[in-house]
């Protein structure tokens, strides 16, 4: 069925298509984004097992090809967020560029350390511990640990940070593909049909996809109901109730919003 | 002993596994000494393939008499003079001292790979060993490598080169455990982690694959940029140990091929249990 692409595909699987699609994106826009999440519980982690002054992750921006740091957690990390560096920059950008995992006491009598972390932050670091994401193929970002409250960094401790690492690197992994809709629908389709070609599944996946943005205004709603995430408990149950109120009022009539009677369903 | 009790992959050398490092028949510990670990270095080139060398820190002692870096470029790369030389991170200079604290007398050759654009860079990884093998140098140091998988050929082709050209390519281990980085995996590199004795002339065999030596790596009082010094740790710090040493064995004897290079290295491993 694949095989002809869309000329081929009857409008009502097209629909259906559309409507994964759509479906899809509504979740990746509701969800509180579940890498950074699962990234921040990491660097949280890091903290407490190690009992440091911080600890943040960096990861290469594909755009730029710099290295963004996404998330920190203790004392002294929150400065460094939103932080970028060149990806051959410093400790993390030595680690991140040649793969190989430090960690250094003393790393200010570095001169060039302070320039652009511990300037900016106004911490400057006693000891630091930095490993590279990798995932197998390809370095993603850096896990960097700084200041350990007994003592100096042992190579003990770059195993552990290393396989904090590696979650780090899975969850990103699987994270991507999991938000790569055009990816789920080619595998749903080369699923149904394995002989299917890439030009064909291509032709379909761009078919289903094209119009997924359409809708501005229904855009803007998901994400209205999606900034809920941040306010109060309060708040979002007001905001609750707010829609529910709505809700009863659009369809007092007996009508949903697709003007069909409500009562022939029942 | 079983192999069990050797470090697997690029586990530190602990010392309850540096027992299951003992060996026997001609390797056993009485044997005779290693005379080779008396040599200096004299006559031996060392290429340092890292983040540059600063050629004025004291703890490289002016041994360094050339700086290049790698150009990538469309995809392909050239090795050229760095004018101005000098060290981007500050590890190329640490590794240096280090090998130069072993060997005092060989002289140094930095090969910058790591460019700010960081383009390319296993390629530049790629370039520079085939520079060291071209110019037919004795010893180079790599505390560095690439999980390219798109370069797993071009790795292992090169490093074969080298083998045949008795270039010693010192690689450290990746301290991702179980995982492939290129080209400390292969079989003709001489691959290092790390153990904490701290003693630069301390080493270990290990007779279990991928990774074959151990040498000092944790805290390891190291040269850094603008003649400062820090302490470091890490596989990284672990290869330019073995690094010097191999440049004093290539002092002792310049025809040593890779392969009795490495089998006397063996030999005289394993002594500081």
């Amino acid at each position: 069925m694949v095989k002809g692409g869309s000329r081929d595909l009857s409008s009502d699987a097209l629909a259906i298509l559309r409507e994964i699609a759509v479906r899809g994106e509504t979740a990746v826009r509701l969800d509180t984004d579940p890498e950074m999440a699962l990234l921040r519980t990491i660097v949280d982690a890091t903290v407490g097992i190690f009992a440091a002054e911080a600890a943040s992750i960096a990861l290469l921006d594909e755009a730029s090809g710099n290295l963004r740091f996404v998330v920190a957690a203790g004392a002294q990390g929150q400065p460094v967020v939103g932080m970028t560096i060149g990806p051959t920059q410093g400790i993390a950008g030595y680690v991140f560029s040649t793969g190989e995992s430090i960690a250094m006491a003393d790393p200010a009598q570095d001169p060039r350390f302070g320039r652009n972390v511990a300037d900016q932050t106004g911490y400057v670091p006693r000891s630091l511990l930095a490993v590279p994401l990798e995932d197998g193929a390809r370095t993603l970002g850096v896990l960097e640990v700084i200041d350990k409250r007994d003592g100096p960094f042992t190579i003990q401790d770059i195993e552990t940070v290393t396989l904090f690492a590696r979650q780090a690197a899975t969850a990103i992994k699987v994270s991507a593909r999991a938000r790569d809709l055009r990816a789920v629908l080619a595998d749903v389709l080369r699923s149904a049909d394995d002989s299917a070609s890439d030009a064909a599944v291509d032709e379909l996946v761009s078919a289903a996809t094209r119009r997924r943005s359409h809708d501005d205004r229904f855009w803007a709603f998901v994400d209205a109901i999606a900034t809920m995430r941040h306010v109060s408990v309060s708040d979002r149950d007001l905001a609750i109730e707010l829609l529910a109120v709505i809700g009863r009022h659009r369809t007092a009539g007996g009508r949903d919003s697709s003007g069909r009677l409500r009562s022939l369903r029942r | 002993m079983t192999s069990e009790a050797y470090p697997a992959w690029s586990e530190p050398f602990r010392t309850e596994q540096r027992d299951g490092l003992a060996r026997k028949g001609p390797f056993r510990d009485d044997a005779e000494s290693a005379d080779w670990l008396s040599a200096s270095g004299e006559g031996v080139t060392v290429v340092i393939i890292d983040s540059g060398v600063d050629g004025d820190h004291p703890a490289v002692g002016g041994r360094l008499v050339r700086s290049l870096r790698v150009e990538i470029s469309e995809g392909d790369g050239e090795v050229v003079e760095d004018e101005g030389g000098g060290d981007v991170v500050g590890h190329g200079t640490a590794c240096a001292g280090i090998i130069h604290g072993l060997a005092p007398d060989a002289e140094l050759i930095s090969i910058r790979v790591l460019d700010p654009n960081n383009k390319g860079k296993g390629l530049a990884f790629a370039h520079a060993i085939d520079w060291a093998v071209e110019h037919k140098i004795p010893v180079a140091n790599m505390s560095l490598s690439s999980r390219s998988e798109q370069l797993y050929a071009t790795f292992h082709d090169l490093v074969d080169q080298a083998y045949f050209a008795d270039c010693l390519l010192v690689c450290s281990a990746s301290n991702y455990l179980g995982d492939a980085s290129y080209p400390s995996v292969f079989s003709s590199v001489v691959s290092v982690a790390a153990h904490d004795i701290p003693d630069p002339l301390t080493f270990f065999y290990n007779p279990r694959p991928p990774v074959e030596f151990g040498a000092w790596g944790v805290d390891v009082p190291v040269a850094w940029l603008g003649g400062s010094n820090i302490i470091a740790t890490g596989n990284s710090f672990a290869a330019p140990h073995i690094a010097g040493l191999l440049a004093r064995l290539r002092s002792a004897y310049p025809d040593a091929t890779p392969f009795e290079a490495k089998t006397l290295l063996a030999r005289a491993a394993n002594r500081g249990r």
